[in-house]
């Protein structure tokens, strides 16, 4: 099965990284702003490291060296900040980028036990994959709050001490604020992609178990996963006029509803037509062979032509399956990569 | 060809010729059910009033063998149970042996002594029906050799009077009859005593503490059992290939008659459909040879002409638990069709509505099949869909349960994802158990129809299609049965070597997704039928020792539909109901049937005193005769695609299908199910 893979974004990592004075005596409210800020730009550094390996490279060992090492700069960063003392007896922007910087670690970390109650993640869920799927959601929505506190803090504590913030990007930050935006659409494609996809494994498991009871529940199931991914990727839209992963999502979705609604009732039928098979088969070889009427060579005659006919469509249709399976996956494949080539910068 | 029938699940003739210390058996299971038992063990003097009570009637089921004085010596021991102190078995031990030996033998001697008088079957006299706990006491207040002369004659009225123009026939000629009533008093006699000397001269020791420990751990836990090896190998080997060619388990019940313990999906008496468990068998007959099995029936006799039989028919002859007698004719032949286990018809009237029958939750574990009932109950549904049917009826009544794990894929068939129910074990924690597919094979409407006898896996279908809103269901209030039991192999070094004891025990219970349980108080319908009450069904809540309803609090995710109308259903199918003849008619013979049942709290002993009861259970069962011919004009049954083939070629199957096909005709539950679901189905499309 394949690997989920999304992109962990920290957006708020990147802004205000510039500070003006507008009265004297705010120097040291600059200075303690100032090492905060100092300690994004590393992380920030590290994260676009990441984030364009990531993007670009096939390498998942790379990807994930980079990761490491930008978990090692958020936890040192983590240390400097929670060394740092108070502001004249006020913690409250210290605390929230340490808590900041702890959820971000935990994430990076797919840690999630530490950040959300991953017992009420499990009862929620249908399988593991889907458990991980939600906790990564419950987590990111956790970081998101925790990045709104933390801005919140810093303008609060600009705006105690007098000091006017200017939102100056770097190029770094541009380039992390393009990627943020083009990895965010990527994601929401891919996880209405992986959904589908995961429920299709399901699927072609139970065809494989002859399990005629799993494989109309999953089908089922598809069917509704497939039609509402349709939904949601009308309402999505392209990106920036770039709609090729939306349309190669479409054209696999598609291809899963049309297996579910109308190719897979082919293979299911086989089975209940060799269910009659085996069944004739049975009563015909237990029964000795001068004892057999016309009538019951008759059923096991027809039982056997009506078997073979089944067989041959479920070999053809088995085999258009999977043709044009491989087809809409190797185009998806190709097209996110060709997407990540085009909308995420290069380093 | 597959072999032979019967399972023997309860203790006859277990042979052992090494002197055991049953003690130590004792305080081995003990410690399992201390281990694990799901509730504490509690040991009070109800407790032990139950407990002497339940052991008193194992030993002595139709209250013959013992006199006042030797119940009043083992019912001494209470106290002894409350006490506990020591081993209870060992401190009891001899006087029960002392006690039980003396009253075998005295039964011997009182015996030996009607046999050799002539009994008078005029002289009015009768036998208590069932053992109710206020008879229980007094009627060993009577003296013994009347309770055996009593008891005999009843065994001979009951053998020769069946229905009034019996005794029409044989008050013709007394002298006959009376010679023939002393030769079957003096068989019956003989085979009594046959049956005592045996209990006296087999291992007596193991024979009593096979009760004992039953006796007691059932009062713990009214669900457990203690097998002994031989019990327990003669279970499994049944299990797996012995009982197949007919398909029929049988067991004694506690008071010696042979009754229908399980039925094997598939075999020719699941299909015939008119055998059920808990049925009584009466006779069984091949070809050549025909075993009536009375008082007098030996079990290994029985067994011997079933294994040994070459016959390739059987016929069997059953009392229905409405006193009705039926015949049937079994084939040993091999088990055809693994689908028609289930039974899937299509009913078609104004709305084509599916029907399923489910006799049990069996696994493929059980029935050699590589997959459980929920899967045929799919592959019905897949051909019942292929017939465009608009609505399914899903038969769970009669249906005792069996396996969770085909429950919950049952249930996962209609419910598209989510938590199905919550297992609870010892230790208090919490499992939500939950179908391993996503999606539905099928969202139309669906009712279920259950009864008092839908038990445990029938119950939680039943329960959490009806709390995520997807299934009407209709029929009586369930059994109300929310646990799961395991078996354990019992090992311990101070334990016989060679073998090893199994016991089974309630380990887990089930919660609803609403937190909320149907232990003792079952599965109440949406919409309640008339039914027939019988006062010989006990229900969980009734069971000595029964677990206590619970519920939970746990965050439990389900997203159930929108609610039923249920009460405009409820209000027309009230209006219905009123109207309907089949439905007056089961009113009256419930009525008729309590009335029958007050009266002959004991049971006529006498030639006058039988023929009138005769009279009376002759004129309930036309009432009930009347009720089966009652031929729905609502819909027309319908096989489906795969079966007609079948019923063309093999008259055996058309036969039972024909069979089939007028009980649900004439089934009253099936007929306003069908008229409540088109209802819903006009509600719908209004809206």
């Amino acid at each position: 099965m394949m690997k989920m893979r999304t992109y962990v974004i920290l957006f708020s990592i990147v802004f205000f990284s510039f500070v003006r004075l507008n009265a004297q005596n705010s120097e040291n409210a600059v200075s303690y702003m100032n090492i905060i800020s100092k300690e994004y730009k590393d992380i920030q550094k590290k994260m676009w490291d990441y984030t364009s390996t990531m993007a670009h490279s096939h390498s998942a060992k790379k990807a994930d060296n980079k990761r490491i090492s930008l978990l090692s700069t958020i936890n040192s960063s983590r240390s400097t900040v929670l060394k740092m003392s108070s502001f004249n007896g006020d913690n409250s922007l210290k605390d929230s980028v340490v808590s900041f910087l702890t959820l971000t670690f935990h994430v990076l970390n797919n840690d999630f036990s530490k950040i959300i109650d991953m017992e009420e993640v499990a009862e929620q869920s249908y399988d593991l994959m889907e458990a991980y799927m939600l906790a990564q959601e419950k987590a990111n929505d956790k970081l998101d709050e925790a990045s709104k506190r933390m801005d919140n803090q810093y303008s609060e504590f600009a705006k105690k001490h007098n000091i006017t913030l200017i939102e100056s990007k770097d190029d770094i930050s541009k380039k992390l604020e393009i990627a943020s935006a083009a990895l965010d659409y990527h994601n929401q494609i891919y996880l209405i992609f992986f959904k589908a996809y995961k429920q299709e494994m399901y699927l072609l498991d139970a065809v494989e178990k002859n399990d005629i009871n799993a494989i109309e529940q999953n089908r089922n199931a598809l069917s509704t996963i497939s039609a509402e991914g349709l939904g949601k990727l009308t309402a999505l839209g392209s990106y920036k006029g770039d709609n090729s992963i939306n349309a190669a999502c479409g054209r696999l979705l598609n291809f899963y509803k049309d297996e579910a609604d109308n190719q897979i009732t082919i293979l299911s039928d086989f089975f209940i037509t060799k269910n009659e098979y085996d069944e004739a088969n049975t009563m015909f070889e237990s029964k000795d062979r001068m004892a057999l009427t016309s009538e019951e060579v008759q059923r096991y005659n027809n039982a056997v032509n009506k078997y073979n006919k089944s067989v041959a469509k479920f070999n053809s249709t088995n085999t258009a399956l999977n043709n044009k399976r491989n087809t809409n996956l190797t185009n998806w494949n190709n097209l996110v990569a060709s997407f990540m080539t085009r909308q995420v910068p290069q380093k | 060809m597959r072999k032979i029938l019967f399972l023997f699940l309860i203790i006859h003739s277990v042979f052992s010729f090494s002197q055991h210390d049953y003690s130590k058996d004792f305080d081995v299971v003990n410690n399992y059910i201390k281990n694990y038992l799901i509730v504490k063990p509690q040991i009070n003097e109800v407790f032990a009033a139950s407990f002497t009570k339940s052991f008193i009637q194992t030993l002595d089921p139709y209250k013959l063998y013992f006199n006042q004085d030797e119940v009043s010596q083992i019912r001494s021991f209470e106290k002894s149970v409350i006490r506990q102190t020591g081993n209870l078995y060992l401190n009891t031990r001899q006087l029960l042996i002392d006690n039980y030996k003396k009253s075998l033998l005295s039964s011997l001697t009182i015996i030996d002594d009607i046999n050799k008088a002539t009994i008078q079957f005029d002289k009015n006299d009768s036998v208590p029906l069932s053992f109710s706990s206020d008879i229980d006491d007094r009627y060993y207040l009577r003296d013994r050799k009347e309770r055996w002369l009593a008891w005999v004659k009843l065994q001979v009225l009951q053998k020769n009077f069946n229905s009034i123009s019996d005794f029409n026939r044989m008050e013709h000629n007394p002298d006959s009859m009376k010679m023939l009533f002393e030769t079957q008093k003096k068989n019956i006699l003989d085979h009594e005593s046959k049956r005592i000397k045996g209990i006296l001269t087999e291992d007596f020791e193991n024979f009593i503490f096979y009760r004992f420990i039953n006796s007691y751990i059932t009062q713990f836990d009214p669900h457990a059992f203690y097998f002994s090896e031989e019990m327990f190998t003669d279970f499994q080997e049944q299990l797996s290939s012995f009982e197949f060619s007919y398909g029929i388990g049988i067991t004694p019940d506690k008071y010696g008659k042979i009754r229908i313990s399980s039925l094997v999906p598939g075999s020719s008496a699941w299909k015939s459909g008119k055998l059920n468990v808990d049925d009584e068998i009466v006779a069984i007959e091949t070809g050549d040879q025909k075993i009536v099995f009375d008082e007098n029936a030996d079990l290994s006799a029985i067994t011997n002409f079933a294994e040994n039989s070459k016959s390739e028919t059987l016929k069997i002859t059953v009392i229905k638990e409405n006193s009705l007698k039926e015949t049937v004719t079994l084939t040993k032949e091999k088990i055809h069709n693994d689908e028609n286990s289930v039974q899937g018809f299509i009913l078609n009237g104004e709305s084509k509505t599916g029907y399923i029958m489910l006799p049990a939750f069996y696994t493929s574990w059980e029935s050699d099949k590589s997959f459980g009932c929920a899967q045929d109950v799919a592959k019905t549904i897949y051909a019942l869909k292929k017939e465009n049917i608009q609505a399914l009826i899903l038969d769970l009544r009669n249906n005792g349960g069996g396996s969770i794990i085909e429950a919950i894929e049952l249930a996962g068939i209609f419910i598209d994802f989510g938590t199905l129910s919550v297992a609870e074990n010892k230790a208090g924690e919490l499992v939500s158990l939950k179908d391993m597919n996503r999606g539905t094979m099928y969202s139309g409407p669906l009712a279920i129809i259950v009864n008092e006898n839908s038990a445990s896996a029938s119950e939680m279908v039943a329960a959490v299609l009806q709390d995520y809103n997807r299934a009407l269901i209709v029929g009586e209030k369930t059994y109300g049965k929310a646990s799961g039991q395991i078996l354990i192999p019992v090992a311990d070094e101070s334990l016989r070597k060679q073998g090893s004891e199994t016991l089974k025990i309630t380990t887990n219970r089930y919660y609803r997704v609403t937190g909320n349980s149907y232990q003792l108080t079952g599965v109440e319908p949406h919409i309640v039928f008339p039914g027939i009450s019988d006062p010989e069904n006990i229900l969980e809540s009734e069971l000595p020792g029964a677990l206590e309803k619970k519920t939970i609090t746990k965050k439990i995710y389900y997203a159930p539909l929108s609610p039923f109308p249920v009460n405009t259903l409820q209000e027309k199918s009230l209006e219905r109901i009123k109207a309907n003849n089949k439905f007056h008619q089961i009113s009256r013979v419930d009525s008729i049937i309590n009335i029958f049942s007050g009266e002959f709290s004991f049971l006529p002993a006498d030639v006058k005193g039988y023929k009138s009861f005769i009279e009376k259970r002759q004129l309930l069962n036309a009432e009930i005769e009347k009720i089966k011919f009652g031929k729905s004009d609502l819909f027309t049954i319908e096989n489906l695609p795969g079966q007609k083939e079948i019923m063309k070629l093999y008259k055996y199957y058309f036969d039972i299908n024909e069979d089939l096909k007028t009980k649900i005709y004439s089934d009253a539950y099936i007929e306003e199910t069908y008229n409540i679901l088109k209802d819903y189905m006009q509600l719908l499309t209004k809206q």
